[in-house]
């Protein structure tokens, strides 16, 4: 096993620590690891030395758990002075902006959708009228009339084709990006 | 011994080893290699524990092409020793006095 490997196995079993402190975890076996490195000793026997990563993770959580110490209490409670600030301020907030804005934000994806609803219609309006019209104008009128009747079908269908496929996609990534904000704003609470 | 005991004693060793000299994460362990048993991921959580509570502060350097991350005691940390060795003399009376098969 390679020291990336290693430390790999290591921080996939310490996922459930802030990334910043995987990250210092990491720093500091690179560290340890360059030390002994520097003393001669191989990558077998360092790691050896270090023993199984799931064993270091173990024992890294275990003493996350049990640590008492007073900054990490005052830590945790800013943390939740944090998220009762918080919820207070996304009350305001969704009150006099998000609630608005959210609503105009679903008007918008109401009325793409409505859009992409108009343009399907006409496609299979447009295809109608491409068949339908000549049937019903061949009795009466010349070749050149039941052309155009032709043309404005298919020119129809184009318009259609263009108002469905563009407003599908509005509104799609239109509706994504209101879930998204919504999760985004609503949801940080549950990380913190 | 007991854990909790063994965790403490721990802290004050890490502390001693760098009461005179700021001190790196390899030297600490090799310095208190002859005296008490601590690897790696013990180390980790003790040095980790003692920032959080202001008995160190930290400052990396560059060494050899890459970071080395130095522990330096303070005054908070120093206090700690004083009261682990004022708690030592306590618990040598106590240790007298079990040791004798406790009375007067």
């Amino acid at each position: 096993m390679t020291y990336k490997e290693w430390e790999r196995r290591l921080l996939k079993n310490l996922k459930s620590l802030p990334k910043t402190e995987r990250r210092s975890i990491a720093d500091y076996y690179r560290e340890m690891y360059g030390d002994k490195c520097d003393l001669g000793l191989s990558c077998e026997e360092i790691l050896q030395e270090f023993g199984a990563p799931e064993a270091c993770a173990t024992k890294i959580l275990s003493e996350e758990r049990e640590d008492p110490s007073p900054s990490k209490n005052n830590r945790t409670k800013r943390k939740n002075g944090v998220s009762v600030a918080y919820i207070v301020g996304i009350a305001f907030a969704s009150l006099i902006l998000i609630v608005p804005l959210a609503c105009v934000w679903a008007a918008l994806v109401a009325s793409f959708g409505a859009v992409t609803l108009s343009g399907a219609i006409f496609v299979l309006a447009g295809v109608a009228y491409t068949v339908l019209a000549p049937l019903m104008l061949s009795s009466g009128v010349g070749v050149a009339a039941i052309t155009a009747h032709i043309g404005t079908g298919i020119a129809l269908c184009g318009i259609g084709l263009i108002l469905f496929v563009s407003f599908m996609l509005l509104t799609k990534y239109t509706a994504i990006g209101l879930g998204k904000a919504l999760a985004f704003i609503y949801g940080r609470r549950k990380e913190q | 011994m007991d854990a909790q005991l063994k965790k403490g004693l721990l802290e004050v060793c890490v502390l001693s080893a760098i009461e005179k000299e700021e001190s790196y994460g390899y030297k600490i362990i090799s310095d208190l290699a002859p005296y008490i048993e601590i690897s790696e991921s013990t180390l980790y959580p003790i040095l980790r524990r003692l920032e959080s509570g202001g008995a160190v502060t930290t400052r990396s350097e560059a060494y050899n092409g890459r970071l080395r991350k130095y522990f330096r005691i303070t005054e908070i940390g120093k206090s700690k020793i004083q009261e682990f060795i004022e708690d030592m003399k306590q618990f040598e009376k106590i240790s007298k006095f079990i040791t004798r098969g406790g009375g007067v």
